[in-house]
């Protein structure tokens, strides 16, 4: 079966906007698990609360690196992972609380406990994964540690279209907790179709930046110059310096840095992203890569009035192979102005 | 009086003038300023994971040892 992807985010623009929304977190350059950023606690003493739509479905699964508690502190009663329908606010089918010790987590469906776990290492990076099916009587909620399962439930875990998850910790009803949490690596798939309850992958997400002009330069930098140079930046420096387009089919490409894969390491796919927005109602823009000479770019992409995360996912390179190191590479990335003007 | 009545229409003049530029600067505005696609950032995640062992348990032909062994069979990654 095929798992679509909905969403995935390593932090690596250095821009908590690549979620739909962050609260009492913010980009952090300590203790990542990969690359230069993640999320970190903002405030050692509030909540955190990071918020993820997706497409309407009955299926999901995925997973994020988390690190939190100091050894002996409590989150106690703090949600850690929480599953809606209706969004946040609506109905909460499944969710993962922390308990009294920062070693221990619980499974809840429906605000029923289901299952218990009590071997996380405080302040150390592990990886949750999850496996949701929603269906009045054979649904699932599965709950990985480091590609183990560890809590389960079978049953009913509702009977209508989950759309939101959120990742705490955070609790109205509970007090503050000093502790420290990061997160990094995240991602989300609809996985409808799926018999039954599988480990989710555990993936990392490593981030190249532009370090060249490549193949095309049909846009136009503002200010004038190099045009790799005006989107090369983390953060995101907005209107400082940018790429603009007032056509369409305009292309710009750009060499990209790389690094060595470890050995056992395979890509299972690129994803070009960008932070982009429209003047009007109706530009567009489509992501690709180019390799040895050939271009491979998706869909049209719609776009917000502000400067939005927006992502391509390319499980294959422009040549129909998998990716490898040579192609990594190599790899140039196509940004392609679409839509009317 | 008569040069009172003059300057009235005059005045209705320019007024009617005026309406006509602003209207004009309106629409200028919207043409060079709203339609457009602007780029800021641009980067390239890496999606990795590590492959995973698959073993199976396989006869061995008597006389070469063991009768039965785990041998690493294929290696993955789960998509």
């Amino acid at each position: 079966m095929a798992y679509t992807r909905r969403h995935q985010s390593g932090l690596e623009s250095g821009d908590v906007d690549e979620f739909d929304s962050v609260t009492d977190a913010s980009i952090g350059t300590s203790n990542t698990y990969t690359g230069t950023y993640c999320l970190s606690k903002t405030v050692l003493s509030q909540n955190v609360d990071i918020r993820q739509g997706f497409a309407d479905t009955r299926q999901i699964r995925g997973g994020f690196f988390m690190r939190y508690g100091i050894g002996g502190s409590v989150f106690n009663g703090k949600f850690l992972f929480r599953v809606y329908s209706g969004g946040v606010g609506g109905t909460r089918h499944v969710d993962v609380r922390a308990t009294a010790n920062s070693t221990d987590m619980n499974l809840y469906v429906f605000g029923t406990k289901r299952g218990e776990y009590y071997y996380i290492t405080p302040d150390t990076y592990f990886h949750f994964g999850f496996d949701v099916k929603i269906n009045g009587t054979v649904g699932w909620a599965y709950i990985y540690i480091n590609g183990s399962l560890v809590m389960s439930f079978d049953g009913n875990t509702g009977s209508i279209d989950i759309n939101t998850i959120q990742i705490g910790p955070n609790s109205s009803a509970s007090a503050d907790s000093i502790d420290p949490f990061y997160m990094d690596d995240f991602y989300i798939d609809d996985s409808t179709g799926e018999s039954s309850p599988t480990a989710p992958p555990i993936k990392r997400f490593y981030s190249l930046t532009p370090n060249g002009d490549g193949n095309y330069s049909q846009w136009t930098p503002i200010p004038t110059g190099s045009h790799y140079q005006k989107v090369d930046e983390r953060p995101p420096n907005d209107n400082t310096d940018y790429l603009e387009a007032v056509t369409g089919s305009l292309y710009d490409s750009f060499d990209m840095t790389t690094f060595t894969l470890d050995t056992n390491e395979n890509i299972i796919a690129m994803i070009p992203y960008v932070f982009a927005k429209r003047g009007s109602t109706s530009e567009q823009i489509a992501l690709g890569t180019r390799s040895s000479g050939t271009d491979s770019v998706g869909d049209d992409k719609d776009l917000s009035v502000a400067y939005d995360y927006v992502w391509d996912r390319h499980v294959t390179g422009s040549l129909g192979f998998e990716w490898n190191q040579s192609y990594l590479d190599s790899v140039e990335i196509i940004i392609k102005s679409a839509g009317t003007y | 009086m008569s040069g009172s009545v003059s300057d009235t229409q005059v005045g209705a003049y320019v007024e009617t003038e005026q309406s006509i530029i602003k209207n004009t600067l309106v629409g200028a505005y919207a043409e060079t300023e709203v339609i457009q696609l602007d780029v800021t950032l641009v980067g390239m995640y890496v999606e990795v994971q590590e492959e995973e062992m698959i073993y199976e348990t396989v006869i061995v032909p008597e006389g070469v040892g063991a009768l039965y062994q785990n041998v690493p069979l294929i290696t993955i990654t789960k998509r």
